[in-house]
């Protein structure tokens, strides 16, 4: 750690595995009430935990980016952050903003007020006044982030992630914008998280990783600048109009089923790309880097977030095959392997190479965080090919047989109990991960020892 | 840069001229006066003038004639499978 | 994509994207393009097998001269925008900000020809909802000729900062934009 400001990331990693620990919790709470229905129905009903679910894990992939910038920038500007008491205070609101949130999701609270109740659209139900202080904490960080960039070095990395940032804030602003016709809002609803992960996260991921790559392997600046301007060029040209894959069935024309088509069938591309420079720079890269752990994720990243978000996602993203798998459990298995391969892994990538440099830790004892690796990666993987399977079953039965959506549902339980045992196991690995990163390893152990599994 | 490998003045007049002739070509093979159906050989014979006109501008106009590795070929290629496609689809189709 | 030349020299090291005269970025952006209108051809193709009758009596409805004399119109456009790249090695910016001027100006004729058919279609009450056939017709040609106004845009940014890679780069563009059309108007105003 070059720069005394680059400690800002440490609170944000914090509180970003506090809510990385909920929302694995919550999910394993949400598999159970698959098992059995009516677990907790009336103190917390599945739509409830869903949500908290899905949220915890956008705001902490979030708070992940956020740390992620604050401790990348200083080091790629060559100068300390423009301003760590808006980066703390920033936190602070985004804390109180998301604790609002629960507590008021939970609870129910102030229903049908505008300023302090739910908002009513999925997933975007957040009380009003946290919206607005998602802007004002979004604009104290891009305002702290732009001015640090500007006063300082220029890189491909920093321009990259600032474009990637920015279009994060932007693409926020349509939660305000709900127009009164039920297909326009679901059309302007997808822009929030969409445009997001088949978008500008894929910039902001494509920037950590050529950060991760650059000092991981040592290979020349030029080099992983130009890998990331391919992937950035092929991202955004597939993923802004791939996001129509979204719109073939809301009610919007018909062309939107060719043009969401042919343009997220492109989609896989770029993580392709993202594989091939990953394993191309670590190959090249004469650097024998201590942190293997951070190497480690950093393939993992590319290679779970290719299969998660390219191939899961190119399988059911052709609107032929879509008709019949559209909500059913095949969009649960891509959901949830290119969640945790694409912005998951990288968040724990950037955590594990920054965390022992932030805590001083030499020389890099993680062992149990490489540990944690396999654990989660083989879990999620487990629990991918079972819910596809499941999905598959799903779609045969329900779409092309016509069954009742509750017989089909009794019929994949077993698939159901699978899935809350890949769950559980992976409540293990991220738990592991966690007091991996944080709880400092006291004794030096010597190289060779780092070899052998404790 | 590569100025030296440049298509000459001429070389582009010519091969817009041979672009202009194909396309009255296409204009006759694929019978743009009439209603009726083009069959299959006509068909054929417009794709492939099509497919010519194609490698013009990519051989001399996006000047690829001079680049360096597979590119000519490769999108030669990319074009004659899109072609290929349209017309095995077409021919399949009548 | 323009912006990001300045650090590009013939030195650096783009793997096989140096093989391509041109911003590399601009060759990615190319070989999507083709990718992707190559999709909605092939997509046209399989479209056009469930519904033959529907396509053969629509496609009657084109106006397949203006067509023809619009793939005329770009090919010329082409050859100013390859004119441009040959005065622009000879340094000559006078004569290239012509032949890119000359290029901008055909394209506007062309969208001014598009504009005329999309007229006449309106009037006649055909909308991308009316079949098959017109929902790919527009959003080919559509999409085609929103390519055709950032193009003129580009060679307008292109002709004022005229690197000769800059030139090169701008033109390339233009000249996808042509070979598509090439492609587009056998396949949607022709085959059947």
């Amino acid at each position: 750690m070059k720069y005394q400001t680059q400690k800002i990331a440490m609170a944000y990693f914090a509180v970003a595995m506090g809510l990385f620990a909920i929302q694995v919790l919550g999910g394993l709470l949400a598999g159970f009430i698959y098992i059995s229905p009516n677990f907790l129905s009336d103190l917390l009903p599945f739509n409830v935990v869903r949500m908290l679910h899905t949220n915890a894990l956008v705001v902490w992939l979030l708070l992940g980016f956020f740390g992620a910038a604050y401790y990348l920038v200083p080091e790629e500007s060559e100068r300390e952050i423009y301003s760590p008491m808006i980066a703390y205070l920033q936190l602070i609101l985004l804390v109180v903003g998301t604790l609002g949130a629960v507590i008021t999701y939970t609870f129910n609270l102030f229903e049908g007020n505008f300023f302090l109740g739910l908002q009513g659209r999925e997933f975007l139900e957040q009380p009003f006044w946290v919206k607005i202080g998602i802007v004002v904490a979004a604009l104290m960080f891009l305002y702290n982030i732009s001015m640090t960039v500007l006063k300082g070095r220029k890189t491909a990395i920093t321009n990259v992630l600032l474009l990637g940032l920015w279009g994060i804030a932007i693409f926020f602003l349509f939660a305000f914008y709900v127009p009164d016709n039920l297909a326009l809002d679901k059309m302007y609803w997808w822009y929030v998280i969409h445009l997001w992960v088949e978008g500008v996260w894929e910039l902001v991921m494509a920037s950590i990783l050529a950060f991760l790559l650059l000092k991981l392997t040592g290979v020349d600046r030029e080099v992983v600048e130009k890998w990331i301007y391919v992937i950035v060029s092929l991202s955004l040209f597939s993923g802004v109009l791939g996001t129509g894959h979204h719109y073939f069935w809301i009610g919007t024309p018909k062309y939107w089923t060719w043009i969401g088509s042919i343009f997220s069938a492109m989609e896989v591309i770029p993580f392709f790309a993202m594989v091939l420079f990953s394993f191309t720079m670590v190959w090249k890269g004469g650097r024998n880097h201590p942190n293997k752990a951070a190497v480690l994720w950093s393939l993992g990243t590319a290679v779970m977030a290719f299969f998660g978000a390219g191939v899961w996602g190119f399988m059911h993203t052709l609107h032929g095959v879509n008709f019949y798998s559209h909500g059913t459990q095949i969009t649960a298995a891509h959901g949830h392997l290119a969640f945790f391969g694409a912005y998951v892994s990288i968040n724990l990538a950037i955590i594990t190479y920054a965390m022992p440099y932030i805590l001083k830790r030499e020389p890099y004892n993680q062992v149990l965080n490489m540990v944690s690796f396999w654990i989660m990666n083989s879990a999620m993987a487990f629990m991918t090919f079972v819910l596809t399977f499941a999905g598959a079953i799903q779609t045969h039965l329900q779409r092309v047989n016509g069954e009742d959506f509750m017989d089909v549902q009794e019929q994949m339980q077993l698939f159901f109990v699978m899935r809350f045992g890949a769950g559980a196991v992976f409540v293990i690995g991220a738990l592991l991960f966690i007091y991996a990163i944080f709880v400092p390893r006291k004794e030096l152990l010597q190289k060779s020892t780092t070899a052998a599994a404790e | 840069m590569k100025t030296h490998t440049l298509p000459s003045l001429k070389t582009l007049i010519v091969v817009w001229g041979l672009l202009m002739l194909a396309t009255i070509g296409t204009m006759f093979a694929g019978k743009v006066s009439d209603v009726t159906s083009v069959g299959p050989l006509w068909m054929g014979l417009l794709l492939v003038v099509t497919y010519i006109k194609a490698t013009l501008i990519l051989g001399y106009y996006l000047d690829l004639k001079s680049a360096t590795g597979g590119w000519n070929k490769g999108f030669n290629t990319l074009v004659a499978i899109i072609l290929i496609a349209i017309y095995g689809l077409y021919f399949f189709g009548a | 994509m323009a912006t990001e030349t300045e650090q590009d020299g013939p030195q650096e090291d783009w793997g096989p994207l140096s093989g391509l005269s041109g911003n590399p970025i601009m060759w990615v952006l190319i070989a999507s393009e083709l990718v992707v209108f190559g999709a909605i051809f092939i997509s046209f193709g399989f479209a056009r097998l469930s519904e033959p009758q529907v396509f053969a009596e629509a496609q009657d409805h084109l106006n397949r001269l203006a067509g023809a004399i619009n793939t005329m119109v770009l090919l010329t456009s082409g050859l100013f925008a390859a004119l441009a790249v040959h005065f622009q090695s000879r340094d000559d910016t006078l004569k290239t900000r012509l032949a890119i001027a000359a290029a901008i100006a055909l394209g506007a004729v062309f969208l001014g020809v598009k504009f005329v058919e999309y007229a006449d279609k309106f009037e006649q009450g055909i909308s991308t909802e009316t079949n098959t056939f017109f929902m790919f017709y527009y959003l080919a040609t559509a999409f085609h000729a929103m390519h055709v106004v950032f193009g003129m845009v580009l060679l307008v940014i292109v002709g004022w900062k005229n690197s000769f890679e800059n030139v090169v780069t701008g033109t390339a563009f233009w000249h996808m934009v042509d070979l598509i059309w090439v492609i587009l108007f056998p396949l949607i105003y022709l085959m059947r």
